[in-house]
C-alpha cells in the first residue's frame, strides 16, 4: 500500500501580502540560496532555453527569501513562478536531495514550492500570468465531471469492460477524451494477456493544474477517485498516465492519506506479464527507436527500467538508448501541469530540441510512455517538420501482438 | 558509529534530534528514501561512465 512519500508541512501556511513569512519556509529557502553550486540550472530544460537564472529552483527559492525580507512583493512572482515545468530535475539533482536528502530527511522540493506560490498568488487575488488559460482547462474537465450524463467511458464502448474488480484500470480525462487510442490499446493488451480488470464509470478530474490553482478541489476529487476505486473493490489500480501515477503515489497520499490499494504503472504491469510469458508477439516491428523518459516517471517516480525492458523484448525493435540520468535534463516541453498552456512558444522549443536530440541518434521513432508527451511531440513534429515519429509504447506493443 | 547517527532498515540517517532547530526534517517514507539512494547510485555510475578515463588503484602497500 502507498504511504505518504515526502511532504513539508509548512508549505500549508499561505504567503499573504503584508504578513510575516513562516520562519520554517524562510529557513528552507535559505538552504537552497546558500548552496551556490547551482546544479539545478544545468538540468533545467527551461534554463537551457533562456539562460535566465531567475527561472530555476535557485532563483525561485532566492526570490521567496528576498520577498520575506521585505525587498519586493509577492506580486513580483506573477511571471517568474510560471517558468517551471515541474519536471523534478532540479530537486533531484540538487545536492541537498541527491547527496544528503535520505540521510538528513530534508530535500529540495521545488515542485511543491512552485505549486504553493502559484496557489498563494491565486488566493491573494493576484493570479500568476496565464492563469486564465490554465483555469479554462480546469473548468472544462470540471464541467465534464459535474455533468452526470457526460459519458467519460466512450472510448471503451465496444470493449465490454466491467465497472468493478480487484484490478482496476485508471483512465483520466486526457486519455478518455483526447488520446483515446492509449486506453483502448491498454485494454486490448491486458485482455489478450488474460488480465481481468474494470474501469470507473465517472472518475473525477486528476489534473495537475489543480495543484497549481485550487488544492481544495484537487483533494476533493482525489477523495472521490480513491473512494470510487475502493467501492469498486480495487486491490490493484493500473495507471496509464504517468502524471496520474505521480499524483496517486505522491500527492494523493500526502493529502488524503494512505491509499487502500496498490497503484501500478502500466509498463510495470507489462513487465510482469512479459516475465510470466503472457505477452504473445505475432510479428516483427522492424524499427530503430529511442526511448524518451517522461519526467514524471523518470525524475519524480524513478521508473525507468520497465519501459526499456518491454521495448527490448519486442521482436525487430532496435533500441538506441539514452540513459535515464542524461535524460534528467530532457523534457518534451509539456511539463507536469500548466507550463504548455502558459508558455506555448518555449514549450515548443523544448520539444523541438528533444526531437533533434532523437534525430541525432539516427532513429526513426521516439517511443514515449506518456500520452502528454505523445500529444506534445505530435504537435511539435507537425510544426517543425521533424522526421522523428513519436509513438506511444502501447502502439508499438499492440502492433507486435497483432492487436492494432 | 557516531551517537549523532542512527541505523534504520539497513541505512544510515542523522539522529532526528539534530534536526529540530535550523532545518526541520520533512515527512518522508521508505520509498522516497530508496528513490534518492537509487538516483544517487545511478548518478555516480553515470559520472564514472562519462568522465572517468581510468580508475586509479591505491598505492602499493596501502591497506
Amino acid at each position: 500500500m502507498t504511504e505518504q512519500l515526502s511532504h513539508k508541512t509548512f508549505y500549508g501556511e499561505a504567503i499573504e501580502p503584508g504578513k510575516p513569512f513562516s520562519p520554517a519556509l524562510v529557513r528552507d529557502c535559505y538552504s537552497v540560496f546558500a548552496c551556490r553550486h547551482k546544479f539545478c540550472r544545468e538540468v533545467c530544460p527551461v534554463y537551457q532555453q533562456g539562460r535566465n537564472e531567475a527561472n530555476t529552483a535557485y532563483g525561485f527559492h532566492t526570490a521567496i527569501l528576498v520577498i520575506s525580507k521585505g525587498i519586493g512583493e509577492l506580486a513580483d512572482m506573477r511571471g517568474t513562478i510560471t517558468n517551471c515545468l515541474e519536471c523534478g530535475a532540479c530537486e533531484l539533482r540538487c545536492p541537498n536531495t541527491l547527496y544528503g536528502g535520505d540521510f538528513y530527511r530534508a530535500t529540495t522540493t521545488n515542485i511543491d514550492l512552485v505549486r504553493k506560490v502559484r496557489r498563494d498568488l491565486v488566493a491573494a487575488g493576484i493570479p500568476f500570468e496565464g492563469y486564465e488559460e490554465v483555469k479554462s482547462v480546469v473548468d472544462t474537465d470540471v464541467g465534464y465531471f459535474d455533468d452526470a450524463s457526460e459519458d467519460i467511458t466512450r472510448w471503451a464502448a465496444d470493449l465490454d469492460l466491467p465497472r468493478s474488480g480487484e484490478t482496476m484500470l485508471f483512465v483520466d480525462y486526457f486519455d478518455a477524451l483526447q488520446t483515446t487510442e492509449v486506453p483502448r490499446l491498454a485494454a486490448k493488451i491486458l485482455q489478450a494477456a488474460g488480465v481481468s480488470f474494470g474501469i470507473l464509470d465517472h472518475p473525477a478530474p486528476s489534473l495537475g493544474e489543480l495543484l497549481d490553482t485550487d488544492l481544495e478541489a484537487f483533494i476533493r476529487y482525489a477523495r472521490h477517485n480513491v473512494d470510487e476505486l475502493k467501492k469498486a473493490g480495487a486491490k490493484r489500480v493500473i495507471v496509464l498516465n504517468p502524471h496520474d501515477y505521480s499524483y496517486l503515489t505522491r500527492d494523493y497520499p500526502a493529502h488524503v492519506g494512505e491509499l487502500p490499494f496498490e497503484a501500478v504503472f502500466i509498463t510495470d504491469e507489462l513487465e510482469r506479464l512479459l516475465d510470466e510469458g503472457k505477452l504473445n508477439f505475432q510479428r516483427e516491428e522492424k524499427s530503430r527507436v529511442s526511448y524518451h523518459d517522461p519526467c514524471t516517471l523518470n525524475k519524480i517516480c524513478g521508473i525507468t527500467d520497465s519501459p526499456r525492458k518491454v521495448l527490448a523484448a519486442i521482436p525487430g525493435v532496435e533500441l538506441v538508448d539514452v540513459d535515464p540520468v542524461t535524460q534528467w535534463s530532457y523534457c518534451c516541453g509539456n511539463g507536469n501541469a500548466s507550463y504548455r498552456q502558459i508558455h506555448p512558444e518555449t514549450s515548443y522549443r523544448i520539444g523541438a530540441n528533444r526531437l533533434r536530440q532523437a534525430a541525432d541518434l539516427g532513429v526513426e521513432q521516439l517511443i514515449v510512455a506518456c500520452p502528454r508527451c505523445k500529444d506534445q511531440f505530435t504537435d511539435v513534429k507537425a510544426r517543425s517538420g521533424s522526421p522523428i515519429e513519436p509513438t506511444h509504447i502501447l502502439e508499438l506493443l499492440a502492433r507486435a501482438m497483432g492487436l492494432d | 558509529m557516531s551517537e549523532k547517527v542512527i541505523f534504520r532498515d539497513g541505512k544510515y540517517e542523522i539522529d532526528p534530534a539534530m534536526m529540530t532547530e535550523v532545518v526541520r526534517q520533512q515527512r518522508m517514507n521508505e520509498a522516497e528514501r530508496d528513490r534518492i539512494i537509487e538516483s544517487r547510485l545511478r548518478y555516480l555510475d553515470w559520472m564514472h561512465v562519462h568522465f572517468a578515463k581510468r580508475v586509479t588503484p591505491p598505492p602499493e602497500g596501502a591497506e
